[in-house]
């Protein structure tokens, strides 16, 4: 690779990098795997960056291979062995705190869930993605992204129906930024 | 007790470890990466590709262009360098402050004849993203169609049309293509139309530009895989020219070309792209006469830009390093060859803008050179126009009177795109 064009990975690497891990953390519950989850993911942009103009679609790019490197992970790994770590914020008092409460439910719900249909559940309500670009990152169909998501979100709100948490719900569904 | 989901995700995800990163470590991983893959696909494809391309895939072995180490070719004519620069006193008239992780990223990709911003906001969805114009002058907004294809270079914003080009460089969702395509939105009837040429032939594409015949010319290489497989020999491409409302509309212009670029009536091409080239070629695209002489580049520079604005034809060179330092040029010429102008330092790239302006970005990190500049083909000034450089935004085409630029602001992907009036 070029030395212009590796000092452009660089920087695109070190920016993007922060989200695309939080992104992996809610796919995987483990900030560890989730750092895995992202090198492996900007390994891949690395190897594209090249033939990658810089066109300002490389994030998307970006999201894409992280989120292709969990999928992949989970294929290798059965079930028991996915991993939830102790969030380091819920060790303390805080404990008690009904937002503590509520994120480590969302957690354990997410852990139980299907990996794409947790996927489809990060993809839409953390990144935003509309079904057809959550059907793109996924490759699958739109109608599959629905019937996922549909899925995921009875079972979340079933899960937490079932806890002291109190009601999931999801605000502004189907709303636009623009 | 009610929780929103988004919100809660929004807040788990908030508190993240302190991450202990290494990029160098993701660049080591990715080239030993490249290596396994290179070694595969230089088996595969040294039966079938051409002579040229495949001994380069066979003993290239490397994508490391860097000339070799040594003397070179002295500059000729006049020659700058970044202390040269003046310091900026324009007016900023729009600019944007952006963060790159945002589930939305704006930018802006130029400026029309009309005086009105292009700008497109990278939403979450790579193949709808949006975009509007702004004016310059009052500050209205237009939304234009949602784009109905791919991410792509901006190529041309006229009153009549805006013209994006896509290929296989510019990787988006799904598997990698090696079709060329692009989007034209008709700003009479407010439509984008989606272009791909059936009976064009496939593979790498290292050109694109408009004529003034309103055709889209593209050079491709129909064997090399990517322009990862370049090596310090450079690649060459046949050149294609296709209409931009006809699919069926393709012509074999039965030339080869490095790189090119057109710009008015004429056309100007390299021996070859991404390597040494000791001729340049100026057609007239009415009159069909050439002209063709040696730029004087110096014997070990590598081409790695090829731009034309009104009669001056913009290079930028990579010339291998001497003491450490990297000799790096942006040359200036005018149609016949006469130099005009050479910029010459450590670490520096190039490119013309359209309106009439060479933009350099000195991307040393930490420099004190560090910036972009520009230089004005009209007037001669060199105008240091920021202290930060950013890698990832797209390349800006401006009408004239306006100058557009990207910063960055500190290391966490923030950036800034600026609009000024050039008198």
């Amino acid at each position: 690779m070029k030395p212009a064009d590796e000092i452009a990975f660089v920087d695109f690497a070190q920016g993007a990098r922060p989200r695309l891990r939080r992104t992996a953390y809610l796919l995987c519950g483990d900030w560890d795997l989730a750092s895995d989850h992202v090198q492996e993911g900007l390994i891949r942009v690395y190897v594209a960056w090249p033939r990658m103009r810089r066109t300002g679609g490389e994030h998307a790019y970006a999201r894409r291979a992280v989120l292709s490197a969990f999928l992949d992970s989970t294929r290798k790994r059965s079930s028991k062995e996915y991993a939830t770590e102790a969030d380091a914020t819920l060790s303390s008092d805080e404990d008690v705190a009904e937002s503590v409460t509520a994120r480590r439910a969302l957690m354990a719900a997410l852990e139980k869930l299907p990996p794409r249909q947790r996927a489809c559940v990060v993809l839409r309500y953390f990144e935003d993605l509309d079904v057809a670009a959550t059907a793109a990152a996924l490759g699958c169909t739109q109608g599959t992204v629905k019937s996922q998501t549909s899925r995921a979100l009875d079972s979340l709100r079933s899960m937490f129906d079932e806890s002291p948490t109190g009601e999931l719900v999801v605000i502004n569904e189907g709303t636009s930024s623009w | 007790m009610v929780n929103d989901l988004r919100s809660l995700l929004h807040e788990t995800s908030d508190n993240a470890p302190h991450d202990h990163y290494d990029v160098a470590s993701t660049i080591r991983l990715g080239n030993s990466r490249l290596r396994r893959r290179r070694a595969t696909v230089t088996g595969a494809c040294a039966l079938a590709a051409s002579a040229v391309i495949g001994s380069a895939l066979v003993l290239g072995g490397s994508t490391d262009r860097t000339p070799p180490d040594g003397p070179t070719t002295e500059p000729v004519g006049e020659v700058l360098d970044l202390q040269d620069a003046t310091a900026s006193d324009l007016e900023p008239i729009l600019r944007y402050e952006i963060e790159l992780a945002f589930a939305t990223t704006r930018f802006v990709d130029g400026v029309t004849e009309a005086g009105q911003a292009l700008v497109r906001d990278a939403t979450n969805n790579p193949n709808r993203w949006r975009s509007m114009l702004v004016d310059l002058a009052t500050g209205a907004e237009t939304s234009l169609p949602a784009l109905p294809g791919p991410s792509a270079w901006l190529l041309e914003a006229t009153d009549e049309r805006i013209v994006y080009n896509y290929d296989n460089s510019t990787l988006q969702s799904g598997p990698t293509t090696r079709e060329v395509g692009a989007l034209v939105l008709d700003v009479a009837s407010d439509t984008w139309r989606e272009m791909r040429w059936p009976d064009l032939p496939e593979g790498t594409v290292l050109d694109r530009d408009v004529g003034p015949d309103g055709r889209m010319y593209v050079s491709i290489n129909p064997d090399a895989e990517d322009l990862d497989t370049m090596t310090a020999e450079g690649l060459t491409g046949d050149l294609w020219s296709v209409s931009l409302t006809d699919p069926a509309d393709v012509r074999d212009e039965g030339l080869v070309v490095g790189g090119f670029a057109i710009d008015g009536d004429h056309l100007v091409w390299s021996e070859r792209a991404g390597g040494v080239s000791n001729q340049l070629t100026v057609r007239d695209m009415q009159t069909g006469e050439e002209t063709s002489f040696d730029p004087q580049s110096g014997r070990h520079c590598t081409q790695t830009y090829l731009g034309l604005d009104s009669d001056r034809i913009v290079m930028s060179q990579s010339c291998g390093t001497e003491g450490g330092v990297t000799d790096d040029r942006v040359q200036v010429v005018t149609m016949t060859g006469e130099p005009v102008v050479t910029f010459r330092d450590d670490n520096i790239w190039g490119h013309v803008d359209g309106g009439g302006h060479v933009l350099i970005e000195a991307t040393e990190r930490g420099d004190e050179g560090e910036g972009v500049y520009f230089y004005d083909l009209a007037t001669g000034d060199f105008v240091r126009l920021s202290t930060s450089i950013v890698r990832y935004v797209p390349p800006a085409q401006v009408a004239a009177g306006y100058l557009l630029w990207a910063e960055g602001l500190g290391t966490d992907g923030m950036f800034a795109q600026t609009i000024a009036r050039v008198p």
